[in-house]
């Protein structure tokens, strides 16, 4: 049996294409091997097409990269760069907001197309400002906080768990910057 | 004709082997074996017969002419859905209804282990009967079925909506212009008022009439009625799928026989132990039958020779570990079996599995020190001593000294015990950190303590005590392994035979020629009733009955069987009023004539639901509901004698001793060999031993020893 | 009486205990608990000596207690009554340690292996055990089914069997089950619909002896034909999990005799330890350091359906967010004290032990499925609560008779591991399945004047579509997450308990009812049925856990669109046996009753609709009342379907080809029959599309200042309102989160 996912079919896994029976052998380790993280950045490496150090993808579309000059940003595969990693990412994106039964029954699609209550929600779609594909999508109420996907601890993951610590290694990789992002914008607000 | 000698010839067609069982008016039986041909069986089925043929030293013409009767219990149904080459079905069913051969009832689990039924993502359909929407056509129609509130409310054949009879034909039109070569009718409630399924077949077949086409029309209330749509489409679907089919195959095989000079009509055998003419309207109901040639082995060879009632069945093979209770002298039936993903409404010989096997893969944890088994098989791999990638049951056996490298399968194949010794050291011992021999022992110790469990559990969830019980095991590997579950479990007696290898197919032989109908019914007994109510309220069943002795004398009379040749026996179902599930029994009667005879009915599911269940589950109090009722149609048939023979004493003969071989049996010890063939009733063989034979491996540790009595059934006790 | 006061009040503990060295229960609770915390190992085994000793034997010993387990589920489900628990399976049997926690459990329900571990903690906290007019002894059966102490809701009623050998408590035989109505006071059902307290949401109790020497107090069944409207079932079904115990009781003193009493107590704990670093292995390789975050909500219209002045007249928006992190040490961190406070208006309160059972229904398909279940994820995952909200109330007489949708947040779980699973490569088990739950529950007198009761798990409950996978679509009617073994069950069973009501469809596959994207949800299915000649009828949709009203839960991932939560609509005074008397077709899902309704095809006195939980309603011959079933969310930008994929939902009838216009931006044609895609046009579709988002997207930056200003101004509506006053006040976590997002002062109020 399949103790561990070779380079193809982590290829084909990730380009969505693995047939559904080579998919179960893959579904059927348990716990996943060892080696998964590092065939699975073989693979990833090899499709980039940008000279910036992959550290990981956090989307269909995303991934956190080091540039040459140190920094760590949130990058599309088109290429588009999102900025820091620590701040969401979805405060670097181009958004639109469904807030009317028409608005949301456009892709909302079920008879009788009365849902979600647009008196309670709105819907966010998230765009990369690159090529615009939909990177992500929030139902939420209007005024609500917008929400993370996901904050990698990436120096601890890499140091702790994989055993192989980034050489540019510093405790505030791991600090929440999105107050900063707003607070600069309510700055600009107040300041006219 | 040289001989006017006649034979019983059996079959049981397996996945990957196709054995014979032949046998003599005297009792004189030879096995034969050949690889199963699943693109032709009727070339297998013919091997198989020669191979048995030339050892009992005769032609297979004379062979064909000789034959009394053949019975062939195949996997065609079983393949033909495996390999999804069956018929293009079309359906017409209940208008709303149409998704539900798509959805499965949502069953996405079924014959999935623990672990990946907890694992949903894991969780599939399985592969269609039916194409696609295009061959399903949903027809207005609704009736009321039978309610818990019965009396209550409205009867249950009440019309809700009328049958369209314009959409059953335009629909029959479309299901042929998109190619639907047999259409199958299934209605909500068809089993207890088939009256919309009936019309709708007759316009059915006017239309296919009209086109000039062979098109069969085949409706769920014929198949099978019995209560669950879902359950009763899937047997429809896979009738029409694969049935049709099957019985092509089985022609095959015949007129192959028959040119070959076999006077009679081939037999083949249903899942629930009766053996058929291959001209059965029902052959869908042989969808899986070698195994339960191993329970009706038991049963004949236990109850019919050696007078015992209460026995466990357990088949070894490469893969499963096959454990059936019959109980009583009865065969156990399972009214709901599931069938490669797909559950159906089938009486099915009760027969539990594991994986369990000498083919099983062994796999090593060595962060959490765990050792599993299993579930992939080497099958006829056996594992690294021969051509498989992953270190087995096989390779423990070889490695440990029980199975002769040099004479497996009768020395056809060559295992190499080097290779497998190297990699059981690197692949078990150095990851647990251990002695590679203690720790096979325990890989051992694993596979029979699962075996063991599995008969605990089987017997106890239906409230047996083990102690009461007689172990007969067989499969290829069941000799082998014997000793490891009669070790630590005490049971009445346990035995195997020579012919444990081909097992099943002298079951096949056995096997009685009948026909089995059910009914669903509802008849409740709220304990308030009046003697003269009770029979009353038992109305239903009496007709039931009555109709379905009709049909069997009409079926059997098609297949030569005059009404005198035929006996019934009758069955109920039976339930507290307000249960959901019900228990089978036995009703010797067969008709309600006064409160007697339903007392009488009533006693006996109460005896059956007390085997299973404590007190505290009881409730008299709440009156009774029967829910079916069953009807076996039997006609005698040839049985195949098991010689008896004169006991020739305890002392074996001297050529029957081969040798001496080392066995690692948790120490190092030297174990005496012997020819099975050599061995002779009232032979008794001292462990410690191994009896070999072409097919199969016997293990006799040193405290244990085996007696063969006059049937040269192997007796294995405790010194 | 709070259990906090009764255990101060109790007298001082003298007698010898039952327990090991004569330690009392509680005792032995405090012993785990200490341990526990001190090494961060369940019991304190840093070592699994047994299992290093002789895996072998271990294994073995491991699978003859799940065997246990598992038969004696197998063999008791049949004695009861209730289609919900025989044919549906909503049951399970756990073999439990003394202390509570789950060694095993067979299939079922499975997420109650964390609750049990509470309900054994208020049996000791009862002191049964000390307490004279109590006791604790072999024989005694002890049931409870109050959420308060320790369940997940009223519906789920535990039967606890105490296993005793030489004396010593070693172990419990445990079984709970769903059953068909528990007896509320507003509305029918397992899960009543609407409950305004504790005293409207039906007969609840405290761990409660009611039977001794294996037998059950024939004042125990009266109490269930009295206080319940399916009183047979629920006996039979009291019947059943005390058949099982028994079962299980026998079972596991053989297996004590035959390995011995001391590598018994060792061989359990270890079990637990060694699934509990199972799970915390998985979580190194399947998941990554770090924090996620989703929000979850759920909506209840009171308002003018409860008793005139109750505090429940009005409409309530739930707030259940998740806060979701993983440290260095593999230990995750679930944080919930962003809830809406406890309150009147919605009876999905629920305590600790019902918060931990939910989260099985997360863990338990994701990550822990294998050989072995049991409580050991307890102890690898840290619960943050609220005293005061409406997940852990201070108030014991709150309404928790649908706590259920404890499990309804499970979908915001999977997406909070679901993004660190894309990270560290293991796509294969992405896949959001969502928890949904929308039960038909009936009441009713024939016109025979015969009363019945029921709930149709059959209808929608049985059985979920999955949601889409990074490499394929999701499927219908495939899984169920509460239960492993899903089943969408057979009508001509659940007819039989129904007689008025006459499924015209059941699961029909819903054109456009997924969840879109790259890769597409599972589609939604659903019933619809045609009461007749009822005499009274009330139905109610209860326990909805997710929301069509917010659709977050079925979000999609990456971009890909949310599906539904379960929508109810009823249909009366409709003209329906006309049609049928004038031979044409008739509809047989809600949505192609409007679709009759568009085409004029049939009338319709009254439109009733709900995007969640429907309220008891009369309905009368000829009404129809139907559920769209939950879909799952869809993976990935839409626009990036593959068009074949296209062309093969169309002619499989699950997409029309204006929404594949209109969301995929394709163009298809019908050719005798089948459809194709006109790839030119749909390039230049595509090509519009794109456009049309760059023209209707703002930057995040402009979007923010227009949304604060909303803020400040408070512009919201009255149910939103409410939500915010409440968790910006009451939640210190959700507030700082609110403030700081929005850039607010100190002293900000809503």
């Amino acid at each position: 049996m399949v103790q561990s996912a070779s380079k193809d079919a982590m290829r084909r896994l990730v380009d969505g294409e693995i047939p559904w029976d080579e998919a179960k052998e893959l579904l059927h380790i348990n716990p996943k091997e060892d080696g998964r993280f590092r065939t699975y950045m073989e693979v990833l490496k090899e499709k980039w097409k940008f000279d910036d150090e992959l550290l990981l993808r956090i989307s269909e579309h995303l991934y956190i990269v080091r540039k040459k000059e140190g920094s760590r940003v949130v990058k599309c595969d088109c290429g588009h760069e999102f900025g820091d990693y620590r701040a969401n990412w979805k405060l670097s994106s181009k958004v639109y907001v469904r807030r009317t039964k028409e608005e949301l029954a456009e892709v909302m699609t079920i008879e009788p197309r009365n849902y979600p209550n647009p008196k309670l929600v709105e819907v966010r779609e998230w765009y990369c400002p690159g090529c615009f594909a939909q990177i992500g999508v929030d139902v939420v109420p209007r005024g609500y906080p917008v929400l993370w996907e996901f904050f990698p601890d990436i120096d601890t993951f890499y140091r702790e768990w994989l055993d192989v610590p980034l050489k540019d290694q510093r405790p505030d990789w791991y600090e929440d910057k999105t107050p900063e992002r707003v607070a600069q914008w309510a700055h600009k607000t107040s300041g006219g | 004709m040289a001989n006017a000698k006649q034979y019983l010839v059996a079959l049981d067609a397996g996945g990957t082997m196709t054995d014979t069982f032949f046998v003599d008016e005297d009792g004189a039986f030879v096995l034969g074996k050949a690889l199963t041909n699943p693109d032709d069986e009727s070339e297998s089925y013919m091997e198989s017969v020669r191979d048995a043929a030339e050892i009992f030293g005769i032609t297979r013409e004379e062979l064909h002419q000789g034959a009394l009767n053949i019975n062939y219990a195949g996997t065609g149904m079983l393949n033909c859905v495996l390999t999804r080459s069956g018929r293009n079905v079309g359906l017409l069913t209940t208008r709303g209804f149409e998704d539900h051969p798509f959805l499965d009832r949502g069953l996405t689990w079924l014959g999935k282990s623990y672990e990946d039924t907890m694992h949903s993502t894991l969780h599939e359909h399985p592969p269609r009967l039916i194409k696609n929407h295009n061959f399903v056509k949903g027809i207005s129609e609704r009736v009321l079925g039978p309610s818990y509130y019965a009396g209550a409310h409205y009867p249950a054949d009440t019309v809700i909506i009328p049958l369209n009879e314009k959409e059953v034909r335009q629909g029959t039109e479309e299901l042929l212009d998109s190619g639907a070569n047999v259409i199958g009718i299934l209605f909500l409630h068809s089993y207890i008022v088939p009256k919309h399924e009936k019309r709708a077949a007759e316009i059915a077949r006017q239309v296919v009439a009209k086109r000039g086409l062979d098109v069969p029309v085949v409706t769920s209330h014929e198949i099978c009625p019995v209560a669950f749509e879902n359950a009763r489409l899937k047997s429809l679907l896979i009738q029409c799928y694969a049935g049709v089919k099957a019985t092509e195959t089985f022609m095959r095989i015949e007129s192959g026989a028959k040119k070959e000079g076999f006077s009679r009509d081939l037999q083949t055998l249903l899942s629930y132990g009766a053996t058929v003419n291959i001209r059965y309207p029902r052959i869908y109901e042989s969808i899986i039958s070698g195994p339960t040639g191993g329970m009706l082995g038991a049963l004949k060879l236990m109850k019919g020779i050696k007078g015992l009632d209460d026995v466990v069945c357990a088949d070894l093979g490469g893969t499963t570990w096959d454990v059936g209770i019959i109980a009583r002298g009865q065969l156990p039936v399972n009214k709901e079996p599931d069938f490669l993903g797909h559950r159906v409404n089938l009486p099915m010989v009760a027969i539990d599995s594991i994986g369990a096997g000498t083919g099983q893969q062994i796999h090593v944890d060595a962060h959490l020190k765990r050792v599993t088994l299993g579930p992939e098989s080497a099958g006829s791999k056996v594992g690294t001593c021969y051509k498989y990638s992953d270190i087995t049951v096989g390779d423990v056996d070889v490695v440990l000294g029980y199975l002769n490298p040099d004479n497996f399968l009768g020395g056809k194949v060559k295992v190499y015990r080097d290779v497998a010794l190297k990699r059981l050291e690197e692949d078990l011992a150095k990851p647990l950190g251990g002695n590679v021999y203690d720790l096979s022992c325990g890989v051992l110790d694993l596979l029979h303590s699962g075996m063991r469990e599995f008969i605990k559990a089987t017997l106890l969830s239906r409230g047996y005590d083990p102690l009461e019980f007689t172990l007969v095991v067989y499969g290829g590997g069941g000799p082998l392994h014997l000793w490891g579950v009669a070790e630590e479990m005490e049971f009445a007696g346990v035995c195997t035979v020579p012919w444990a290898a081909a097992f099943s197919a002298y079951g096949v032989a056995t096997a009685d020629y009948f026909h089995r109908y059910e009914r669903s019914v509802l008849c409740t007994l709220p304990p308030t009733l009046t003697p003269e109510e009770k029979v009353a309220a038992c109305k239903d069943m009496d007709a039931a009955w009555r109709e379905m002795e009709a049909t069997a004398y009409k079926e059997l009379e098609a297949e030569e069987y005059s009404n005198e040749h035929v006996s019934f026996t009758y069955g109920i179902s039976a339930r507290y009023l307000g249960q959901m599930a019900s228990w089978d029994s036995e009703f010797a009667q067969g008709r309600f004539k006064t409160a007697q005879d339903v007392d009488d009915a009533i006693a006996g599911f109460e005896k059956a639901y007390a085997t299973v269940y404590p007190t505290a589950a009881q409730m008299p109090e709440a009156g009774y509901a029967f829910t079916g009722v069953t009807l076996k149609a039997i006609v005698n048939k040839v049985q195949p004698v098991i010689a008896k023979h004169a006991l020739v004493g305890p002392k074996p003969s001297k050529h029957a001793h081969k040798g001496q071989r080392e066995v690692y049996h948790r120490k190092w010890t030297t174990f005496d060999i012997w020819d099975m063939d050599s061995l002779q009733p009232g032979n008794r063989i001292d462990g410690p031993s191994i009896i070999e034979h072409s097919m199969t491996t016997m293990v006799i540790p040193p405290d244990n020893y085996v007696e063969f009595d006059e049937h040269k059934v192997m007796w294995y006790k405790k010194k | 009486m709070l259990i906090a006061e009764r255990k101060a009040k109790d007298p001082k503990q003298t007698a010898k205990g039952l327990g090991h060295e004569g330690m009392t229960l509680r005792e032995m609770i405090e012993k785990r608990d200490r341990v526990t915390a001190e090494t961060g190992h369940y019991y304190g085994l840093t070592s699994l000596p047994l299992h290093n000793d002789d895996a072998v034997k271990m294994t073995r010993f491991n699978a003859q207690l799940t065997t246990t387990a598992v038969f004696a589920r197998e063999t008791a489900k049949h004695v009861a009554a209730s289609p919900v628990m025989r044919s549906f399976g909503e049951c399970l049997w756990m073999i439990l340690q003394p202390e509570g926690d789950a060694v095993t459990a067979s299939l079922g329900l499975i997420g109650h292996v964390q609750t049990a571990a509470f309900l054994v903690k208020s049996i000791a906290d009862m002191n049964y055990e000390g307490d004279p007019s109590l006791g604790l002894h072999e024989g005694d059966l002890i049931t409870v089914n109050d959420p308060f102490y320790g369940g997940m809701h009223g519906a789920d009623t535990y039967t606890l069997l105490p296993i005793f050998y030489q004396g010593e408590l070693i172990a419990w035989a445990a079984a709970v089950n769903h059953i068909t109505d528990m007896g509320g006071g507003l509305s029918p059902g397992g899960l009543p619909t609407i409950s305004t307290d504790v005293f409207t949401d039906g007969w609840q109790f405290p761990p409660v002896k009611m039977g001794q020497n294996f037998r059950i107090a024939k004042w125990w069944d009266e109490l269930y034909m009295r206080q319940t409207r399916t009183g047979m079932f629920n006996v039979m079904d009291q019947k059943a999990r005390v058949a099982g115990d028994k079962m299980i009781h026998d079972q596991v003193l053989k297996i004590v005799e035959e390995v011995g009493v001391d590598y018994y107590r060792q061989a359990t704990r270890e079990i637990i330890e060694r699934e509990r670093r199972h799970l915390e292995r998985v979580v190194r390789r399947s998941l990554m350091p770090g924090f996620s975050q989703h929000a979850n909500f759920n909506y209840f219209t009171w308002k003018g359906l409860v008793p005139p002045g109750s505090p429940a007249d009005k409409n309530t928006v739930l707030h259940r967010p998740v806060d979701f992190a993983i440290s260095a040490d593999g230990k995750m961190h679930v944080d919930y004290t962003g809830d809406t406070s406890e309150g009147p208006g919605h009876n999905y309160h629920v305590w600790r032990g019902g918060a931990y059972g939910g989260l099985s229904w997360w863990w338990f398909p994701q990550l822990h499925y294998g050989q072995c279940v049991n409580t050991a994820p307890n102890y690898q995952i840290n619960l943050e609560l609220r005293a005061g909200a409406h997940t852990n109330p201070t108030d014991p007489f709150v309404a928790r008779s649908a706590g259920v949708l404890v499990g309804g947040r499970v979908g915001s779980l999977f997406k909070c591991t679901q993004y660190p699973m894309l990270a560290r490569g293991i796509l294969e088990e992405i896949g959001q399945t969502d928890p949904q739950a929308l039960m038909p529950e009936f009441e009713g007198t024939l016109e025979s004047g015969v009363k019945w009761g029921f709930g149709d798990f059959g209808a929608s409950t049985g059985c979920s579509s999955t949601g889409a996978r990074p490499y394929k679509d999701g499927e219908s009617a495939t899984t169920l997450l509460w239960n492993p073994q899903s089943d969408l069950g057979e009508i001509e069973e659940w007819e039989l308990y129904m007689p008025p009501v006459v499924y015209l469809g059941k699961a029909k596959r819903l054109p456009n009812a997924c969840g879109h994207g790259k890769f597409r949800g599972g589609n939604g299915f659903g019933p619809l049925y045609m009461i007749y000649k009822p005499g009274n009828l009330r139905i109610s949709g209860s326990a909805a856990l997710t929301c069509a009203n917010f659709l977050n839960t079925t979000n999609g991932l990456a971009g890909g669109y949310p599906s539904y939560g379960a929508i109810v609509m009823a249909f009366r005074d409709t003209n329906i046996y006309e049609l049928i008397e004038r031979g044409e077709p008739h509809p047989t899902s809600v949505p192609e009753v409007l679709q009759f309704i568009k085409e004029g095809k049939l009338k319709v006195g009254e439109i009733k609709e709900w995007g969640g939980a429907a309220e008891p309603i009369e309905m009368k011959h000829g009404d129809l009342w139907g559920i769209i079933v939950h879909a799952q969310g869809g993976y990935g930008d839409p626009l990036e379907r593959n068009h074949s994929l296209i062309q093969s939902d169309l002619n499989e009838c699950l997409m029309t080809p204006d929404v594949v216009k209109e969301v995929y931006a394709v163009q298809a044609e019908s050719v005798g029959g089948a459809w194709k895609i006109d790839e030119d046009v749909s390039s230049k579709l595509k090509e519009q599309a794109l456009k049309k988002r760059k023209e209707r997207a703002v930057n995040a930056e402009e979007w923010w200042r227009m949304e604060r200003a909303e803020v400040l101004r408070k512009d919201f509506s009255e149910e939103i309102t409410a939500l915010y006053a409440d968790v910006v006040k009451n939640s210190d976590s959700f507030r700082g989160k609110f403030l700081k997002f929005w850039c607010l002062p100190d002293d900000f109020e809503i």
